[in-house]
């Protein structure tokens, strides 16, 4: 029984270890992006941003609208007697005063006032959503980069990984003839080996602590515990159009230009208010009011005010006007310097999207270019160690001559990683510099 | 024997003897190398211990490499000069070093697949040359064949793997050693590498076998 017992719990144990690995989950770009973009504070702030600005669209929105205020109260009074040229207040009795008033404005014409300030506020929340884009880019864009860069170490780990046999190839062979007291035996032969496979050990600790690095920096962007890359890292698929394209897709779709474009719509809005503002705002203006107490006498004539028994109501059509116009000029010289500013960062922009263009393309070139002659000097050294190998095994050549080309293959194969990753995060780059939006990765 | 037992005989003869002629006749490099890589891929897939199908391998390379022409190669300068036992042993030392190193690149199960490069390139002196490329899981590697024509059928003299040519890599070796240390010095040290590869696979044969004798409840 107690054995059985020993044996569910070893059982339950297992399962338990097994769950745990099977939850560590491979992770594709596309997921590690949509983890990211939930998990991301910076898009969470973005959105409450733009939250804030609908708020104020709402509140720029309201200002055409009826509005009133009221006033009501109840309150314990002595009782007043008399009239208003002979009274008195009997403090021996006591009974209740009530107050009621509604005052209501109804704007007619503002001069463009709150239209202005409507329009201000629409494009005040277009800036928020392009700034959500602009989080969004830079999320989507981090992830990519450092996913690509954990591939690339992957990649390398995985190389130096599988090169273990020759390691352990050559380092049984050195054995074999030392043993044997081989003629073929250098016992310099040996301290080369010694150091060609600490350099070794060395690298793969360097790609394991990269591989780490990288999935610690994934786990902290998505929020996911526990993730596991895939095997492989390729070239993403790109052709080249004319510079030309890029710019033009920049300048229609980049989120910071939209949202400098936005924010200039809203300033020229508030030029406009800032104009308005020298005009007055016509309106019409209507108040109620109702007083009454069960201990005051009322007033007979109509001369003596009596606010314990009153009843009155009002109506006019009314114009109200700041005459501050010192304020208001500098109000508006403001509002216009503001406007010519955002102006000039948005030409500074333009500029700067040109010249990013520019060097995403070249960084594209450059990668393109050392990604084929990394290919290249993989694919001879890969040859080169086979070769090597071959005739290392067969006695026909030294450990340095395999060790030589085993160190070019990883060597190579660390560029060809290398230049992929960079590669791929410049082709990436390059989609967030023309405004692409993410829309999964094939 | 009467003459209709003659020409039933005569037919006999002649009708296997044609039909081999006529199978010759028509078989390219191209069509060599396919059936061989058809008959390595069935070895790989029908027999799951290792060194069974590395011995079906083995009498595969037999029947497609011409190894006394690759050895003559390798030896330019001193096979013409060299006995006929000489020959005849190095040759034999050299194909066991040969199979060994790349029968043992083969593993059982492995799966693979052969992409022809182009069509049979045809040259002079009755030589051709084939390319391949042949891929495994997600790694790849050009291997290209040199063929000659000797008594009517069409024989691979080198491979060339990823642009290096096994004939050329022992050959400069070859003639190195020679150069330095004589004929007899490279057949010396090729003999001996086998006696050592081949002691080294009895042992692991040996321990191989005992492992499972002690995972057998």
């Amino acid at each position: 029984m107690r054995a059985r017992l020993w044996v569910s719990w070893l059982v339950a144990l297992w399962c338990l270890v097994y769950a745990g690995r099977a939850g560590a989950r491979t992770l594709t770009l596309d997921e590690a992006v949509r983890h990211a973009l939930n998990n991301s504070p910076l898009m969470r702030a973005a959105r409450y941003s733009t939250k804030a600005l609908k708020a104020r669209l709402l509140k720029a929105k309201s200002a055409q609208w009826p509005r009133a205020d009221l006033v009501g109260l109840i309150a314990p009074m002595p009782a007043q007697r008399g009239n208003a040229i002979k009274g008195y207040t009997d403090l021996g009795q006591w009974g209740y005063f009530v107050f009621t008033r509604i005052e209501g404005i109804i704007p007619i014409y503002t001069f463009g006032k709150i239209s202005a300030l409507k329009t201000a506020a629409r494009y005040g929340v277009q800036v928020g959503r392009y700034r959500e884009a602009i989080a969004r880019a830079q999320v989507v864009l981090q992830v990519q980069s450092v996913y690509y860069a954990a591939l690339g170490a992957k990649a390398v780990l995985d190389a130096l990984k599988d090169g273990r046999k020759y390691i352990n190839k050559a380092g049984k062979r050195l054995k074999q003839l030392e043993q044997e007291d081989d003629p073929d035996f250098d016992p310099v032969d040996k301290m080369k080996f010694r150091v060609f496979r600490s350099q070794y050990f060395s690298q793969t600790a360097l790609a394991q602590s990269m591989v780490d690095k990288a999935l610690d920096a994934l786990r902290v962007l998505t929020g996911l515990d526990d993730v596991q890359l895939p095997s492989g890292l390729a070239p993403l698929a790109w052709k080249r159009k004319k510079r030309e394209y890029y710019t033009g897709e920049a300048l229609k779709h980049r989120p910071e230009l939209m949202a400098l474009n936005a924010a200039v719509a809203a300033r020229e809005a508030q030029v406009r208010l800032r104009k308005a503002a020298f005009f007055p705002d016509l309106y019409v203006t209507g108040r109620f009011q109702i007083g009454h107490s069960n201990v005051a006498d009322p007033q007979g004539s109509p001369f003596a005010d009596d606010p314990f028994n009153t009843y009155s109501a009002a109506g006019a059509l009314g114009l109200k006007m700041d005459l501050d116009i010192g304020g208001k000029v500098a109000d508006l010289d403001r509002a216009r310097a503001e406007l010519s500013e955002l102006v000039a960062k948005r030409d500074a922009l333009r500029q700067g999207i040109e010249l990013q263009v520019m060097k995403a393309l070249k960084d594209i070139d450059l990668y393109r270019k050392q990604l084929g002659y990394a290919k290249t000097a993989m694919k001879a050294a890969k040859s080169w160690a086979i070769a090597e190998s071959d005739l290392y095994d067969n006695g026909f050549c030294g450990i340095k001559d395999l060790t030589d080309a085993v160190v070019q293959y990883y060597k190579s194969r660390f560029d060809y990683y290398n230049s992929v990753a960079r590669f791929n995060i410049a082709v990436m780059r390059l989609q967030q510099v023309i405004g692409n939006t993410w829309k999964g990765h094939k | 024997m009467n003459t209709r037992a003659w020409i039933a005989i005569l037919l006999m003869v002649w009708i296997p003897g044609g039909l081999y002629a006529k199978t010759h006749k028509h078989a390219t490099p191209m069509s060599v190398l396919k059936q061989k890589y058809l008959e390595m891929k069935k070895v790989i897939k029908k027999y799951p211990d290792q060194r069974v199908m590395r011995d079906h391998l083995r009498q595969i390379m037999e029947t497609f490499i011409d190894y006394e022409q690759l050895s003559a190669l390798t030896l330019p300068g001193t096979w013409d000069k060299l006995k006929k036992k000489q020959r005849k042993e190095f040759v034999d030392q050299f194909k066991q070093m040969i199979q060994r190193t790349y029968v043992n690149k083969f593993n059982a199960n492995q799966k693979f697949s052969i992409t022809y490069n182009g069509k049979v390139k045809y040259m002079k002196g009755g030589k051709a040359f084939v390319s391949t490329t042949i891929h495994s899981g997600r790694s790849e590697a050009q291997v290209d064949y040199s063929f000659h024509k000797k008594r009517g059928k069409w024989w691979a003299y080198d491979v060339i793997i990823d642009e290096i040519s096994m004939m050329r890599k022992y050959r400069r070796q070859f003639v190195r050693i020679v150069r330095r240390s004589g004929f007899d010095s490279l057949l010396n040290k090729i003999r001996n590498l086998n006696i050592r590869r081949r002691k080294e696979a009895q042992q692991q044969e040996k321990a191989d076998a005992s492992k499972g004798a002690q995972s057998e409840p």
